[in-house]
């Protein structure tokens, strides 16, 4: 196999290191001195060049090897980071974005030639005249059949790295055919052996194509601190003459070889046929797009696989018969490997997104001359492929709407009384059967007049009728309806509102719009959550088991039953007074009741409540599945899923539940 | 019995190439992102090799290799870091934190084997 | 009787004392009976979630729905997986039923319709009613009994509750 099958991987991660690169690039902007920041880059630059060397990126490698030696600079503090240095990683981080999109071919030679310059004259006038010396690569001819005699005595404590010399001595054996000779003079009387210590020495001789060189290398771990001796004796293989083998039965536990001796001995050179090196085919590896139903389906038969996979577990250990444990034991790890491909190939984390977001933020507000500060959340929240990459679109387009026309310039926002800088938020979170993200601006918020006027001109309304405003927020979404906003270069050439949602509705989403005139405005994109993963805590009430996803969780409480009151359930934890809700179980008739619970404190709209359940059972990483729409109306639950065993579970959608109780003691 | 060996990189490229190369020759192997993952796995199971990187978030290379060898479940057992040409300075830390050999990234599946060799049969 | 009428078959099963049919074409699956997971906060008659292949299925006892009184299950128990159509969509569901029987061809002139009084049943579920060999054979309208508007209003009917 060859490199090739990885390319796609290095690929990906490659922009995983370009995103953390721009993404603490960003954040040395603001603070120069971040030397966090300067460690994270240097070490995306070190992982890059290390993958793009491997997979044959070489001018990836080559430019991340001189980004990699400014960075070093920086961490040593030998020079000091400037606006002109950050330019420069970002001029590079988009070269490597191209080259890493064409197969490492370069499209702008100009720019690459220019930003490696940049970076020699940067290095130079740091190190002055040290510039790095190349690579030399060592060329190993073979010779025809050599006669080495090799002594290898390791160091005492040679075990304790792991090493073990018999491996050294047989991989020494590998190389040719040969005879060892075991010097055990060093050794101690029974007594006084230390086992964990290595009094052995070796004598070896070797007839072998292979160089001093590759010899060399077996040692290579252990060269330093072993005594070895490498010896060509002659060119010729010598253990085929009588005489040699007659000397060598001489040789005892204390008696060495004879070098001199056996160099005496000389012979007409023998050459024997090298195998030729047979070419290995090499793959190409390609990408294909693979219908999400399909997608789908393999999920299914891999929940299936698994809960045949327990069931065959369990019999196995009903049966003890080994030769079922053997079979079991290799249908166990292929179906977790089965398992955890087909996770990945369907999701990915929405931060794969984000990131790029990011440095779009900061371009779009600098060149609008405007302060943005992005915050995100729910970075984790998991996504299916295909819909990420329907979310790209809509989410710059909303972004870039925002910075342009939501956020006002400095001086409007300071006589509007707000911060000098304008914030934009993107969260996402699980929601039902939904993932939101929801990008919100404290700008100047929907021109309400604005939109009423071009509806009236496009006739959707008559020009006196009343419209409540969120009509006419719904009437942006109207197909044609992008004048909304002024054409300035920015926004005008991207996608109008009717266009996101469309492109939403590919994916069974939707969007909403939240606005207030001056105080910003929020949309809402709202995405199916078909194939989600949830990561979340299996807890147990009544033997039922439900998942609470991780995201919302802050810690695990213990609390007495005694505590939980039937009138009040407010209870304090750790100085926090916090609603602790039994999770479909009532305490007073539990008779679970005498001793404690467990208790999953959890996060939602910065207040803090209490799940109490009967056990916590644990991490798991379960497949979100929908219960069906017969049971739509049931939102507690933002699905369920199916464990190894074939239990079904149900996952509890805290913001949902929460909201609910919330309701249920209003109405008491 | 397939044996056990446990590689660690922050890499997912790495990891795949290792993991590819090493099951393709009948090893079983078990991954982790970082030193603390890793640590985590070794506390519960026996592998018979570790193959680590060096540069990790979270826990380095270094202070894995350094926290394995205070295992004592742990004293014999082979680990390999990897490490790049620039960074070669650091085989001697490495050995005194108790590494048994490295291999020079980057590396083809031929290469690691080879180290491998070495360590473990 | 005219022979050039239509005829379509019907799926005929037990429940308590009674005969029912839903069309054919409505029947994906007949699945044995296998034991939900319950839900919580959910009425009565929703026996749960069953996992069939991978997705699950919500389940109704239809006993229970039928306002029938519960009895033990019988070995010829099982699960109808049925095809639901609402107005915007369509969906499965299962159904528990006593007992699935036959498919039998019905013409279009032995439906009659559904007599104002001597139903225990909501009459709203019931479409027609078809008699064969001196048994009466309701037909169900099952996109009636699945409504999605009943789970919505779930939290009305809290004295329905089962946790």
């Amino acid at each position: 196999m060859g490199n090739e099958q990885f390319k796609e991987t290095f690929k990906e991660e490659a922009q995983d290191y370009l995103n953390s690169i721009e993404e603490n690039l960003l954040g040395m902007e603001k603070n120069k001195s971040d030397s966090k920041a300067i460690d994270n880059i240097f070490r995306g630059l070190h992982s890059l060049k290390g993958g793009a060397a491997m997979f044959g990126f070489n001018r990836v490698n080559d430019l991340a090897h001189q980004m990699e030696s400014l960075y070093e600079k920086l961490r040593n503090k030998e020079m000091s980071p400037d606006d002109s240095l950050i330019s420069l990683t970002f001029r590079s981080v988009d070269i490597f974005k191209a080259l890493l999109k064409a197969d490492d071919r370069l499209e702008d030679e100009q720019a690459y030639k220019q930003t490696l310059e940049k970076i020699e004259t940067l290095l130079t006038k740091v190190e002055g005249e040290n510039g790095e010396t190349g690579k030399t690569k060592d060329s190993v001819s073979k010779s025809d059949l050599t006669t080495y005699y090799i002594y290898f005595n390791p160091s005492r404590d040679v075990l304790d790295n792991g090493t073990n010399p018999l491996y050294l001595l047989d991989e020494l054996m590998n190389l040719g055919e040969g005879e060892v000779f075991v010097k055990t003079h060093d050794l101690p009387p029974l007594h006084k052996m230390d086992p964990t210590r290595c009094y052995l020495a070796w004598e070896v001789l070797l007839v072998t194509e292979a160089s001093e060189e590759e010899i060399r290398e077996v040692f290579l771990f252990v060269e330093d601190e072993s005594k070895i001796t490498i010896e060509s004796l002659a060119k010729e293989n010598l253990l085929s003459r009588e005489s040699v083998k007659k000397e060598l039965q001489q040789v005892t536990d204390d008696r060495n070889i004879s070098v001199e001796k056996l160099k005496g001995y000389a012979a007409e050179k023998h050459a024997s046929p090298r195998p030729t090196a047979v070419e290995e085919p090499s793959y190409e590896k390609q990408s294909i797009k693979v219908a999400s139903s399909k997608i789908d389906e393999l999920i299914n038969a891999v929940g299936e696989l698994v809960t045949y996979q327990s069931q065959l577990s369990m019999l196995s250990t009903q049966m003890q018969n080994p030769q079922l444990e053997e079979f079991r034991e290799g249908m166990e790890k292929l179906t977790d490997r089965i398992r955890e491909v087909a996770f990945d190939i369907s999701l990915v984390p929405l931060k794969t997104m984000l990131l790029q977001f990011r440095r779009l933020v900061r371009d779009l507000s600098h060149e609008q001359g405007k302060e943005v500060v992005f915050y995100t959340e729910g970075e984790d929240t998991q996504l299916d492929k295909t819909i990420v990459e329907h979310l790209y679109e809509p989410v710059l387009h909303i972004l870039r709407n925002s910075i342009s026309h939501g956020i006002e310039n400095e001086k409007e926002r300071l006589e509007a009384g707000k911060n000098a800088h304008g914030e934009l938020r993107l969260k996402a979170y699980y929601s039902g059967p939904e993932v939101h993200i929801e990008i919100s601006d404290d700008g100047r918020g929907f021109d309400f007049e604005k939109i009423k006027n071009q509806a009236v001109k496009q006739g959707l309304i008559d020009p006196g009728e009343d419209v409540s405003q969120a009509k006419l927020l719904e009437m942006t979404f109207k197909s044609g309806f992008t004048t909304t906003y002024s054409a300035d270069g920015v926004s005008g050439r991207g996608v109008g509102m009717d266009v996101i949602r469309s492109t939403l509705s590919q994916i069974s989403g939707d969007v909403k719009v939240h606005s207030q005139k001056g105080k910003g405005s929020a949309i809402t994109l709202i995405i199916p959550l078909t194939l989600s993963i949830v990561d979340g805590l299996m807890v147990s009430v009544n033997n039922r088991h439900f998942i609470l996803p991780l995201t919302v969780i802050d810690r695990i409480e213990t609390i007495e039953a005694s505590r939980l009151k039937k009138h009040n359930r407010i209870i304090s934890l750790k100085g926090e007074s916090i609603p602790c809700i039994p999770l479909f179980f009532d305490p007073g008739s539990d008779n679970g009741g005498q001793g404690s619970y467990p208790t999953i404190v959890v996060n939602y709209d910065d207040t803090k409540y209490g799940f109490v359940v009967h056990k916590v059972l644990g991490n798991s990483q379960v497949v979100l599945k929908s219960l069906g729409k017969y049971l739509e109306g049931l939102k507690v639950f933002s699905g369920g899923c199916l464990l190894g065993d074939g239990t079904i579970a149900f996952v509890v959608d805290v913001r949902r539940f929460i909201e609910e109780k919330k309701e249920e003691s209003k109405t008491k | 019995m397939p044996k056990k060996v446990l590689v660690v990189d922050d890499s997912e490229s790495i990891r795949d190439v290792v993991s590819y190369t090493l099951r393709n020759e009948g090893y079983e192997v078990a991954l982790a992102e970082d030193g603390d993952k890793a640590l985590d796995k070794i506390r519960k199971e026996k592998y018979r090799l570790v193959v680590t990187d060096l540069y990790m978030p979270n826990m380095d290379g270094m202070e894995l290799i350094r926290e394995i060898r205070k295992l004592d479940d742990y004293k014999g057992v082979p680990i390999l870091f990897l490490t790049t040409e620039s960074q070669l300075d650091k085989k001697k830390e490495a050995k005194q934190a108790g590494a048994t050999g490295w291999i020079v990234k980057p590396f083809s599946p031929e290469k690691l084997l080879k180290a491998l060799k070495k360590v473990l049969r | 009787m005219d022979g050039t009428q239509k005829s379509i078959s019907y799926f005929i099963f037990e429940v308590g004392e009674d005969t029912f049919s839903v069309p054919v074409l409505r029947v994906i699956n007949v699945l044995e009976w296998m034991k939900a997971t319950p839900i919580p906060e959910t009425p009565a008659y929703l026996e749960g979630i069953v996992n069939v292949m991978g997705e699950l299925l919500p389940v109704i006892d239809s006993q229970v729905k039928f306002g029938m009184e519960k009895t033990e299950l019988s070995g010829d128990s099982c699960i109808l997986v049925l095809d639901i159509h609402s107005d915007k969509e369509t969906y499965k569901m299962g159904l528990i039923v006593d007992k699935a029987r036959d498919v039998i061809e019905v013409k279009e002139n032995e439906i009659a319709g559904v007599p104002d009084m001597g139903l225990e049943l909501n009459p709203d579920y019931v479409t027609g009613v078809i008699n064969r060999e001196e048994e009466v054979i309701l037909l169900l309208d099952i996109d009636k009994i699945f409504t999605q508007k009943e789970i919505t209003e779930i939290k009305k009917a809290k004295e329905n509750q089962k946790d």
